[in-house]
Formats: C-alpha cells, structure tokens, sequence
C-alpha cells in the first residue's frame, strides 16, 4: 500500500522586496539581486523539490542562482505530485480587497561590506585614524594655532571654531594638509553634511552593516507519496531540511494514504511557477 | 548503491525548548494595526503610528475568526546565544585574513554560520542549528497600555508653550510561556566545504593552516586534513573539497551549544524570558524518532547533565580515491570552462542586439 510522508515546516522566511539592494553571489561571482528575477508564489515546486533532495540524503540545487549540476529528476518529480497546505492566515486589503500574507519585520545583516554609512559623528578617534602618521603635527599646529588643547574638545567644536575663522589664517595649515593628502579633513570643516571623504578611506571605514526588512513568515504541511523503498531510505538519512529562509522542516509522520485527508490542499504540480 | 551500515549512529538531535518569563521581548512594526483594524471587536485596534505591537503569529479558525499567540522569533533566539561571540562586521574581518578566520574558525561559526562577501572571495557557511520561532503556550492575553515620554519645550517662541511631550501604545502581557522546536543538524555540522562547486565555499583551502591554528585554541582535539569527500548514497558522483569533523569534536560542538540553552536569558527594558526546559532527542532513525513521539526525550537540567551526553554520529561523508576524485574534477573544470565560455558568448550576443536595435531607432529617427 502506497504511503504519505506528512511534513511539516514553520516560520519559512520568504523576502519578496524587488527593490533590495542585496547581491547574489554564485559561480559567476557577484551581481544585484534586483536584476534577478523572483517567484510570484514563494514556495514553488523548486522549494519543495530541494527540500526533498536533502531528506533525502541528496544536495540542494540553487535555483535562481547558477549551478554546475541539476537536481535529481526522481525527487523533482516527487515533488511535483506531493501537496501543500498553508497554515498561516492571508489579510485581506480593506483598499482593494486583495488577500496577502501578513507580512512581519525583520532585522537582517548587511551582505556586503560597502554600503558607506551617510550619517556619521566624527571623533578624534576617526580623525587619528585617517591623519594616521600624521596624528601629532595635525593635533600640535591645531593646539597653536587656536591657542587651546583641542584634543579636550569634541572634534565638532574645533570644526566649528575652523570654520568661523576667515579662512586666510589657517591658508597654510590647509595648504598642508593638502600637500599631505588630508583634504577630507578641509571639505568636511565647510560640508559637514557630507564627511564620507573622512569616513570611506580604509582605515576610518564606517560602513552600514545591517538593516531591517519585511518578510513574509510561513508554516505549513507538505504531503509527499512515498515507497517502501523510499521510506527505507529515509530511515539511514538525517530526517530534517530547510525551506526557504531558515524554515524549519521536519518529518511529522508517515501514515497509509487512506488516513490523510487531502482537503485544502493544493497540488505541488499547480503551483504557478511564474516570475516577476 | 553502497548504503550506510551503521544503524544506531546518531543522524540528527531534536531540540524542544520551553521559555519562561514577564513583558514582551520581541517587537514588531505598527504596520499589525491594519490586521487588527480590520477585525471586528478587537481589542488592539490603533489609529495611530506611535505604537509598538510583539512579534505573533495570526491563525484564523474555519468560521474565519482570526487569533493570535505571541512569539519570540529564532532570530531573537540565536542572537542572545551568539551575541558576546559575534562581533560587528566590518570591512576589516573580510581585508584582514587572521581577524576573518579567528573568527569563522570557531565553534559559533561552525554551528551558527556565518556570510563574509567579498568581490573577490565570499566565504559562507549554512547554520546547522535551525529554530522555529517561540510561540505561547498559555493563555496570556496581551493589551495595549498608554505610556508618555517627557520632554524639553522645542519650540522657541513665547506664543507656545509646545514641548517634546509624547504618548505612545505598546503592547504588553504579564506571566507567559513560550516552546520553540529545532534540530542540530549533525550532517551539516559534521562537513566544511571549501568548494565552489556545490555553492558552499566556506574558507580558503589555502588558508587551511591558519584556519586549523586558530580552531585549535577553542577546540584543542581538532585534528582534521583537507580532502575530498563524497556524500555516503549520494547519486551526484562529484567529491567535495574540504575537511570532515571527528565523533569528540561534533560531540563537542553540541555540547557546546547546548550548554548556550541552558544559559539562554533574553532581557528588555519592559521584559525578559528565560529558559525553563531543554529536552533532546537523538535520532537514529527519522521516520520513527520524531517530534510527535513521547518516548527518547532527554531532559537537560545542567551543565552535569551536558557534560554526561555521549553518543556516536553517523559518518555520513566518506573519503574519496585521490585518482577518480583527480578524473571527476577534470571533467568539473572543463564544465566550468564550458559554461563560463557559454555566458560570454550570450552576453555578446545581447549586446550586439542592443547595438543593432540602437542603430535601427536612430535609422528611424533621422528618417523621421
């Protein structure tokens, strides 16, 4: 008698935000995930078809991104003709009346490391790191020049004082530190809106490393028809895959087709696969 | 097919946790009041944006009633276990080579993962411990209380006498209970890949040295050579390059997050959940060890009880023959030639259409 694996999965992570400024990396190395194209429905018959290589014993195979081989057509067809159920609700727009999937927040790092953050408060400890070797003599001719200890002052008052002053009498500190390639120093005293000269060098990187987006957060069951044999092979593998973005899926049980009830179920193999 | 002949080797470890505690400790956005406003005799409904609602998850009944638990989400979980062992990312972890891999050769990385991308080399690592969110288990009903925030008069005018004053909602709760189910994932967590071919690239073969030195100051028995490895049953024949972890140093990495449950405590300024219970459950076999089963829990009340879990995990990596891994990865290159070959000439091939569609619009248009 031909039985039914009963998965089940919660909190699968699906990203649906076209307009990220995420990249994809791959075999062919770096590009922007909005030139890619994303699934309409976020679970697809390639979500479940990976989740059933990895039960399975078998590894995953990307699916937008490109890969050096394919997937195993015998779990791609499984797949196919298993059924899905979504447990989590959808609200339904009070505007256009279209049903969606309630959608929650989420804080996510920041792949890439150059998204300079814009809004920066410089210290004298990123103007150390920038001036570099040249930390004393700025600090020394700064002391003179104002007549104060300027390290005891917030960076931002000493700017302030720079700024007021006509720029005649410090003409020779700015021709300096020009000469010296400081001149991030010079534009951040006049554009203070604007010092990401001061903190885009290497050594002062400040960089954004995290944001938040919104994601829509599903759970659900998976009906996969399984053999004798399948099942044989099921009890020497691991028993445990993820779907989608640390969606947990686990095995609930395995039970005689007879005992399930397929209703709101739909088929895997109905399910649009179109992109957008 | 070979198949595996080990059959009470440990394959997976089921994980039940039950947190306890008072207040809510994970938010979410306003944007809950549009579900909640649309809901008839809700006792959440807001009209305004200075409001803060907990994470939940939303179930609706067949009468088409919509109720909701609270919840804390695995994100908030595994950030309060890793958090004193994860530092900012910088561009400095991915320039320097030794602050980059101290970090990703430790055992939070092993287990938690980890994603450096660079133009030039990405490193990543799927997390082998996966969570399902907390939800509640009691019957704690939330509401939304009033709060002010009191502030200096801004506004420099004698006319007004306006100040920074605000009122907000958030929503609280009282005494609550979570349980949130996962796994460690003992086939991920055995294996590091350090190949492209399987888009799981996780360290530097090159660097595999200083990679070694460093995990060896956390895990002193780590011992491990590079080679290639083949899944045990796997229909894909292509070796993996990389390195496999021992029996002692996954034991040690479980023990290791286990022992992070046990101490798991999640403070907010309006709350705090801690631990209340952690079972395992090793699992031999998946289709009968499974979460609905009530025999096989292991009850971990401290550190002793971490301390005394022994078990054997199933190998499910084998070492492959180093003259057919050498013929296999021939063929791999060449495929990787083929195809890179294959998108250059697509590309070009775009390009010359973009040109040519130029050329006629410009055609057209003079003509015009």
């Amino acid at each position: 008698m031909k039985k039914i694996l009963v998965l089940k999965f919660k909190d699968a992570k699906c990203f649906q935000n076209k307009k990220t400024k995420d990249f994809v990396f791959d075999i062919d190395g770096q590009r922007k995930r909005c030139d890619e194209q994303f699934f309409v429905e976020p679970i697809t018959v390639h979500q479940i078809s990976n989740v059933l290589h990895t039960l399975f014993g078998e590894r995953p195979v990307p699916t937008l991104r490109k890969s050096l081989f394919s997937g195993i057509d015998y779990y791609f067809q499984k797949a196919e003709n298993s059924y899905l159920k979504y447990e989590s609700p959808k609200k339904t727009s009070k505007k256009t009346g279209e049903e969606d999937y309630i959608t929650e927040i989420l804080k996510v790092k920041k792949s890439i490391w150059n998204s300079w953050n814009p809004d920066v408060y410089i210290n004298w400890e990123i103007i150390r790191r920038y001036t570099h070797e040249h930390f004393d003599w700025f600090v020394q001719t700064l002391n003179d020049t104002i007549k104060k200890d300027v390290q005891k002052m917030p960076f931002e008052e000493v700017r302030a004082i720079l700024e007021k002053n006509e720029k005649n009498k410090f003409s020779d500190f700015f021709t300096e530190l020009k000469k010296l390639r400081l001149g991030g120093i010079y534009d951040y005293i006049y554009n203070p809106e604007t010092p990401s000269r001061l903190t885009s060098n290497f050594r002062t990187a400040v960089t954004v490393v995290g944001g938040v987006e919104k994601v829509i957060n599903l759970s659900g069951t998976i009906l996969v028809p399984v053999s004798e044999e399948d099942i044989q092979k099921l009890s020497m593998s691991k028993g445990c895959a993820t779907i989608l973005d640390g969606g947990f899926v686990w095995i609930d049980s395995i039970q005689s087709i007879n005992s399930v009830s397929g209703e709101d179920y739909i088929q895997v193999k109905k399910i649009s696969t179109q992109k957008f | 097919m070979k198949k595996s002949t080990q059959t009470n080797t440990v394959k997976n470890l089921l994980v039940k946790i039950n947190l306890e505690g008072k207040g809510v400790v994970n938010m979410d956005s306003k944007d809950q009041k549009f579900i909640f406003n649309s809901l008839e005799n809700s006792h959440m409904k807001a009209f305004h944006d200075n409001i803060s609602y907990a994470k939940k998850n939303f179930y609706k009944n067949e009468d088409g009633k919509v109720s909701y638990k609270l919840k804390i989400s695995s994100n908030c979980i595994k950030h309060e276990m890793y958090k004193k062992d994860i530092f900012a990312q910088s561009p400095n972890i991915t320039h320097h080579d030794s602050i980059l891999y101290s970090y990703i050769a430790s055992p939070t990385s092993l287990v938690r993962g980890y994603m450096f991308a660079n133009k030039e080399e990405t490193v990543k690592r799927k997390s082998a411990l996966s969570m399902s969110d907390a939800e509640q288990t009691c019957m704690a009903m939330s509401q939304l209380e009033t709060f002010s925030k009191s502030g200096e008069k801004t506004l420099n005018s004698e006319d007004s006498d306006k100040s920074d004053n605000t009122f907000f909602k958030q929503e609280t709760v009282g005494e609550i209970k979570y349980e949130s189910i996962g796994n460690i994932d003992l086939m991920a967590l055995q294996f590091a890949s350090s190949s492209q071919v399987f888009d799981r690239y996780s360290f530097n073969p090159e660097k595999f040295e200083l990679f070694k030195e460093f995990l060896q100051t956390k895990m002193p028995n780590f011992n491990s050579e590079l080679g290639y490895y083949q899944i045990k049953n796997s229909t894909i024949n292509i070796p993996e390059y990389g390195f496999m972890l021992s029996n002692e140093n996954v034991l040690f990495l479980v023990k290791e997050t286990l022992s992070r449950f046990i101490k798991l405590e999640i403070k907010r300024r309006g709350g705090y959940a801690s631990i209340s219970g952690l079972q395992i459950k090793l699992v031999t076999n998946p289709t009968i060890n499974t979460f609905n089963e009530k025999d096989g829990w292991i009850n971990i009340k401290s550190q002793k009880d971490i301390d005394d879990l022994n078990f054997e995990t199933e190998e499910f990596y084998e070492l492959c023959d180093l003259k057919k891994t050498e013929e296999i990865m021939e063929k791999v290159k060449e495929k990787v030639k083929l195809l890179k070959q294959k998108d250059k000439d697509d590309k070009i091939k775009k390009d010359e259409k973009k040109s040519e569609q130029k050329k006629k619009k410009n055609e057209k248009n003079i003509s015009a």
